[in-house]
């Protein structure tokens, strides 16, 4: 320790701390900083902080210079406040502050002003100013992001901000001198520069000339500066689970900022774009705002009755189907005028036409419907499950629950389907999701979610090997906390078939052929099992079955592995010498290994080799599947899978659910031991499923085999659906309930590192649209199962008596940075990382499962010649029904596109922008292309968002043994020119 | 006037005895004329040996601050655990400096030989030699120079590396340079942590200037007591040093003297005087970033470190320039202002907007539309860049403003009240 004295205060310090720190931490906080932020790289150029300190003849930066032991440091001597003024009054000079130039009474409107007014430093009155307004790039017509740079005291945190936190580069400093001026990349274009929107620089800014061009277009200045209150929420994004803060007006989210950096978020103060601007969908003119109940269902003498059209027609409409939609595209939005100074733009430009407009919900969806009370629709469908249920048992129900729903709602949801309908058909997307890293976890290790957490992978990692993510677009947050890693040190290698941003980057990429994964991992392991660099003891100590395994990858080679990957067998011994080298190496996978129909062998494989290398259960060799939605893992953890409750305890064990009928308050018989079905078999003629509940999930865009799951909907006796937008799947509804977003609601959800978390209410649900807890409460006690709760934190008060592993979690804990579970007991801390000393198996030792390479389900042949692999984006979330409603978004991404290779595009005859009919064994559709060389010669990549051009009609449903997940990634497709529509 | 002048009696020829001579260019000329023996000798030496070789010399550095060279080398780390690096200071940029250029012109084998006989006293691997963008010649003679030497195994795995840079007199910054070297924007680091910690590539770093190291090779052959005979005044300042006088005398140029020797007889006899009819009026002794010295302080200045800040003034780079009395100081002071406006990186505020600000008053005040209040303000701002900044960039900028208004106020005033006739337009 370290101590020295400040302002006459005596403090101690840590050695390596500077004045700065030293003094907030000691709560002297009137150290001025502008330039200085934390965990930006500190520059020290602003030179307002500099302070005295006695024996130095000059006056020393507060931020850069560390503490001493001795040193005495006079914050706030007259030399010091004289440089302050000196600083202020100079970048006054250059600084629209006219408003400021009545002192005191002046209204500061950010950070630098705030300085202004403290050190009473006043303007040059107007006029009468020696030096121009800065100037700099304003990216004009962004629809998001815009700069005033007449405002910029070029502090450069925004230049830090950008290469240093999100590690993308986009902003410098060009010029020099006076005429030094921030600029984006080397033409003021974003797009050239790589920038990815997160919005970063708005939040570090100091001034607002950098800012969000949303809440100016909607709200006055003032009341963006003085919101009605600000709300502390979770994104609705991906599973990294950013805090946010949402600023409210007029019951609106006005903009979304992220949390201090200093609090102990996952995000730790950054997002992404989706985050930070993807939050106005909730405002969408196509926002249901009452129950819909489809025309021709009627209430005779008590019951309702359909006395609407039969057959085909029965759930028909003006629309035709997604299959059929081909190229109902929405319009284009207005084109971006890059180059062009704000001011010379014109007013319609500047303020952007409001792109959300733009029908996504076409007018003819509605045509079939007729707006409904509550009670009626809430009565038609508990009639309706109760007939079906009557009729044909419980077990021809079945509801998909929502990973984009909190804890609590998926929690009643499940409860009511067990506990009212007496049916475990409950699942929901996880199923497309990890549901093959968990039966794969499962056999192995029996655990179901990540073993570690995020900020070890960026922290301590020596090693971060990915597996079939591309984390970058979709999880950014993440993907710039790997990039970060990467800087500090760690060595990055990528399996993916894309040359996506992060394989880029990496030390080693391994581009194989799509599918070949288990052969690639398994080729590392006989590599680094021949050169004898497993980990031994390791795999003594904690581990089975390791003998089967060391047989099994005996035969490939990486020689043999180079033919089936097409990835060079010195690359492949390269990487599996990193990654067995470490000594702290972590392994993330996604969707790419998962969406396999041998999902579960990949994942298995990947296992098999972190295992033999000993690279779990140390702070920093890390397992991450890298879960998806924002509360995929909590919607499992709570039970809304078919074949466990709460905590992945079994429905088929009697004990258990006696224990879940005493807390129900239901007969224990009244709750079925049989497993339920899962997505990808709900939706198949013999599931014998006739009546369905949906919350918040679109399966006609997101199912594996979309043209026959929209015939299947179709057939259904009964379906509800609730949601926020009458989506692709809603109408073929009989009832559709109209839900609350992410902004409309409390409750709990579990981001990817096993983190609690607690979001807030900020706003209430428009018009008649009710919340999502309140509509299952009442739905619940319709259909007979008494719930007397009221609040979400009434429903998790239950969640935790049912959930050993959250017992002690309460709302109250959960402020501030949220859990990490296994939280047993009220005292204990969370758990950071798991399986330090045993597996939670019988025997606590985790299982080798030896796993044959086998080849993916369908080859490209001379028919279908081109792989296709399907996939994310930056701006857009899964099915669209949020993003494509979200102005700034959709603006990015308006239209579906195809990458492919330029040599195949060449080949074809097809350039930028082009249309081409795709076409697998199943479907055809029609879509325009990018040409990029992130996808492989060979392979195309279409993005799954867009129901004009769905990705998943192509798709192979064909599904895995253990987890009944689809081969999303991977199937054999041909590619033509097509003609541009004479009329779009 | 022609360069190089024929040698004057009272100068030292040690860097400059083979100016004008073509051959000393050439490897094998330079071999002829006994180069590289130094180099020899090194290699047979310890590198803390050689350091205090150059300590016991009193070699001070010679790009401006005057350093003690060996000493410099000392903080380098003993036990060597990451890579270290040399890097050369060839980016002569400071206005009325012109000395490295010729040194690289006719003997870029002396500075390669200093450059190698560093390396080892340092340990490093790697030499970067920084040359300023503009001096296409110098750097196709070094080019020349390195490609000979490296052909006939001079330095054997010594790496040395010529680097060109692209305009900027920042870089000329010894940490600007470090980053410029690495790819990324002039700017000056904060200090600490200093080169020998964390220099080129985060590398312990030595930096030197091209006149430093070209007078390392005739200390080890002539021994450091040789070198440390070498001085008039102070023994403090010793060995020789060129001087490159430009201005308003007779004969401009590079004049290599030893350290202590009178300023005014090195304009009066070595420069031949003023002009017929003019009289001195004021001199810059160190480049353009020292106080200003009047007539008086200029002909009792001696020129080593210590005598040009017995006057007030600094030895800086040994750029000598001279005003006679047609000078208008005040426009003299503009250009200067204007000089340091243009170089600024821009990272520090007073720098950024001081140097604008002190330049659009000058400029202002030499367009006829200076205000009463506009002397204080100068003062004002460049009590605000002085000592505040992360470089001496700004302080280099208030220098002349602050020195000028002092000794020549009269001359601001008579702009300001009308008396002279404007020589802007505003």
């Amino acid at each position: 320790m370290t101590r020295l004295v400040i302002n006459g205060r005596s403090i101690t310090a840590q050695p390596d701390q500077t004045i700065l720190e030293a003094a907030r931490a000691a709560g002297i906080d009137d150290i001025p900083t502008l330039c200085w932020y934390p965990k930006l790289p500190v520059v020290g150029n602003c030179r307002i902080c500099l302070v005295s300190v006695e024996g130095q003849p000059k006056l020393l930066p507060a931020c850069a210079t560390q503490v001493a032991d001795g040193m005495v440091v006079q914050a706030e001597s007259h030399a010091a406040v004289e440089n302050r003024r000196g600083v202020l009054r100079l970048l006054l000079e250059r600084y629209p502050g006219d408003h400021l130039i009545n002192g005191g009474r002046a209204r500061p409107r950010n950070e630098f002003e705030r300085y202004v007014v403290r050190y009473g430093v006043v303007p040059t009155p107007p006029g009468g100013r020696d030096l121009p307004l800065r100037h700099g790039d304003e990216r004009p017509g962004d629809s998001m992001i815009r700069h005033d740079m007449s405002t910029c005291v070029l502090c450069t945190r925004c230049v830090r901000a950008c290469e240093d936190i999100q590690v993308v580069g986009v902003l410098d400093v060009g010029q020099r001198g006076e005429h030094t001026e921030i600029i984006v990349g080397a033409d003021g274009d974003p797009d050239k520069a790589g920038c990815t929107w997160c919005g970063e620089c708005v939040r570090v800014c100091p001034t607002g000339a950098i800012f969000e061009v949303m809440p100016q277009q909607r709200f006055a200045p003032e009341r963006i500066r003085h919101p009605d209150r600000v709300v502390r929420s979770v994104c609705p994004y991906c599973g990294v689970g950013c805090q946010v803060d949402l600023h409210v007006a007029d019951n609106t989210v006005l903009r979304v900022t992220s949390p201090d950096i200093e609090l102990d978020t996952p995000n730790q103060g950054s997002t992404c774009v989706k985050g930070r601007f993807g939050y106005d969908f909730p405002q969408h003119r196509d926002r249901l705002t009452k129950p819909l109940i489809r025309k021709g269902w009627v209430k005779e003498g008590g019951r309702w009755t359909w006395r609407g059209p039969t057959g085909r027609e029965r759930r028909g409409g003006p629309w035709q189907t997604i299959e059929g939609e081909g190229q109902n595209a929405k319009p284009a939005g207005p084109p971006r005028s890059v180059g062009k100074s704000l001011r010379e733009l014109s007013l319609l430009e500047r303020l952007d036409l409001d792109i959300r407009d733009r029908g996504a919900t076409p007018a003819s969806w509605y045509e079939p419907f007729r707006e409904a009370s509550w009670d009626e629709a809430l009565e038609l469908t508990t009639q309706e499950l109760l007939r079906i249920k009557g009729a044909r048992g419980g077990d021809a129900l079945a509801c998909f629950s929502s990973a984009k729903c909190s804890n609590e709602e998926n929690y009643v949801l499940m409860r009511l389907f067990r506990g009212a309908l007496g049916t475990n058909n409950i699942d929901h997307c996880t199923r497309l999701c990890h549901s093959t890293s968990v039966a794969a976890m499962q056999r192995a290790l029996n655990t179901s979610a990540a073993s570690g957490s995020m900020r070890e992978v960026e922290h301590a990692a020596d090693v971060i090997f990915i597996a079939g993510a591309n984390t970058t677009e979709s999880h950014p947050v993440f993907g710039a906390a790997i990039k970060r890693a990467q800087q500090r040190g760690a060595t990055l290698v990528v399996a993916d078939p894309r040359r996506t941003e992060l394989a880029g980057r990496a030390d080693v990429h391994l581009q194989m052929q799509p599918g070949t994964d288990v052969a690639l991992f398994t080729a590392m392991l006989n590599h680094i099992v021949a050169r004898g660099f497993e980990d031994k003891p390791f795999i003594a100590a904690r581990t089975t079955g390791f003998d089967a395994v060391r047989q099994s990858v005996r035969a490939l080679t990486p020689e043999v592995a180079a033919k089936i990957t097409g990835v060079p067998a010195e690359l492949i011994r390269r990487a599996a010498e990193i990654y067995a080298k470490g000594p702290k190496t972590s392994t993330l996978w996604a969707m790419g290994l998962t969406q396999h129909a041998n999902g579960t062998d990949l994942v298995a494989s990947l296992l098999n080799l972190m295992l033999a290398c000993g690279m779990i259960g140390r702070w920093g060799a890390a397992m991450m599947p890298v879960r998806g939605q924002n509360n995929v893992q909590g919607a499992s953890d709570v039970g809304a899978i078919p074949f466990v409750y709460t905590d992945y305890r079994s429905v088929k064990d009697p004990k258990i659910r006696a224990e879940y009928a005493h807390v129900w308050g239901v007969p224990a018989e009244s709750l079925s031991l049989k497993e339920g079905l899962m997505v990808t078999e709900i939706v198949k003629h013999e599931s014998g499923v006739r009546g369905m509940y949906i919350m918040g999930e679109n399966p006609i865009i997101s199912d594996p085999d979309i043209a026959h799951a929209e015939h299947w909907f179709r057939e259904l006796e009964f379906l509800a659906v609730h949601d926020l937008f009458l989506t692709e799947t809603a109408r073929y509804a009989d009832v559709v309930l109209p839900g609350s977003s992410f902004a409309e609601k409390t409750g709990t959800f579990v981001n990817t590192e096993r983190r609690i978390q607690l979001a807030r209410e900020a706003a209430t649900p428009p018009g008649d649209a009710r919340y999502d807890l309140q509509i299952l409460i009442e739905l619940s006690n319709r259909l007979g199962l008494k719930t007397a709760h009221t609040t979400a934190q009434d429903v998790m008060r239950e969640i935790v008596r049912v959930t050993p592993s959250w017992a002690g979690v309460t709302y109250e804990r959960l402020d501030g940075a949220g859990l990490q579970y296994p939280v047993p007991t009220a005292a204990h801390p969370g758990t950071a990382f798991l399986f330090d000393q045993r597996f939670p198996t019988t025997d606590g030792k985790a299982i080798f499962v030896p796993v044959e390479y086998g080849p993916p389900v369908e080859l490209p042949d001379d028919a279908y010649p081109f792989v296709m692999n399907t996939g994310r984006q930056l701006y857009h979330w899964h099915t669209g029904t949020m993003t494509r409603r979200a102005t700034g978004l959709d603006q990015r991404e308006p239209t579906a596109i195809m990458e492919i290779n330029p040599a195949d595009a060449a080949a074809l005859g097809i350039e930028e922008g082009d249309l081409a009919r795709v076409t697998s064994r199943r479907n055809s559709l029609v879509i325009s292309c990018r040409i990029s060389d992130r996808v492989a010669r060979g392979q195309v990549f279409v993005p799954f968002h867009f129901r004009e051009a769905a990705a998943n009609l192509l798709t192979n449903p064909v599904l895995d043994p253990y987890a009944k997940m689809a081969e999303l990634k991977c199937c054999a497709v041909r590619i033509e020119p097509a003609a541009v529509p004479a009329v779009r | 006037m022609g360069y190089p002048h024929k040698p004057h009696a009272k100068e030292t020829k040690v860097l400059s005895k083979y100016f004008g001579d073509p051959e000393a260019r050439t490897y094998k000329g330079w071999v002829k004329r006994g180069g590289y023996e130094a180099w020899r000798q090194a290699q047979t030496l310890a590198p803390a040996a050689i350091t205090d070789l150059v300590k016991e010399s009193g070699l001070r550095g010679r790009g401006g601050a005057g350093f003690p060279t060996g000493l410099k080398w000392s903080f380098m780390p003993k036990d060597k655990k990451k890579p270290h690096y040399l890097c050369v200071n060839a980016d002569e940029s400071e206005p009325g400096t012109f000395k490295d250029r010729e040194i690289m012109r006719w003997t870029p084998h002396a500075l390669l030989e200093g450059t190698a006989i560093a390396m080892r006293a340092i340990q490093a691997e790697v030499a970067y030699v920084y040359i300023r963008g503009e001096f296409t010649e110098p750097y196709a003679i070094m080019a020349q120079a390195l490609a000979e030497a490296t052909a006939a195994g001079a330095f054997g795995d010594l790496k040395i590396h010529l680097h060109r840079g692209a305009g900027a007199y920042i870089c000329g910054e010894e940490t600007a340079l470090m980053n410029s070297i690495e790819g990324k924007r002039g700017n000056p680091r904060i200090k600490p942590p200093f080169p020998a910690a964390f220099g080129v590539f985060g590398m312990p770093t030595t930096i030197n200037n091209v006149e430093t190291l070209a007078a390392v090779p005739p200390i080890l052959t002539n021994g450091p007591a040789w070198y440390k005979k070498m001085s008039l005044s102070n023994p403090k300042s010793t060995g020789t040093k060129l001087f490159s006088v430009c201005g308003h005398v007779q004969k401009p140029g590079n004049y290599e003297l030893t350290m202590g020797f009178p300023l005014k007889d090195l304009l009066f006899e070595l420069c031949g005087g003023m002009r017929p009819g003019r009289t001195l009026k004021a001199c810059i002794p160190g480049g353009s970033s020292v106080p200003i010295l009047d007539r008086a302080e200029t002909e009792a200045c001696l020129l080593d470190y210590e005598g040009a800040v017995e006057r007030g003034t600094m030895l800086g780079s040994g750029g000598v320039i001279v005003f006679d009395d047609s000078a208008d100081m005040v426009y003299q002071i503009m250009r200067l202002a204007r000089f340091y406006a243009h170089e600024s990186c821009a990272q520090c505020t007073q720098c950024r907007e001081g140097t604008a600000w002190t330049t659009k008053i000058l400029e202002r005040i030499l367009a006829g539309q200076g205000k009463a209040t506009d002397l204080d303000l100068l003062l004002d701002l460049s009590e605000n860049m002085t000592g505040k900044t992360i470089c001496v960039l700004s302080d280099s900028c208030a220098a002349p403003v602050v020195s000028g208004i002092k000794k020549f106020r009269g001359e601001f005033e008579d702009y300001i009240a009308g008396k002279r006739k404007p020589v802007l337009v505003a």
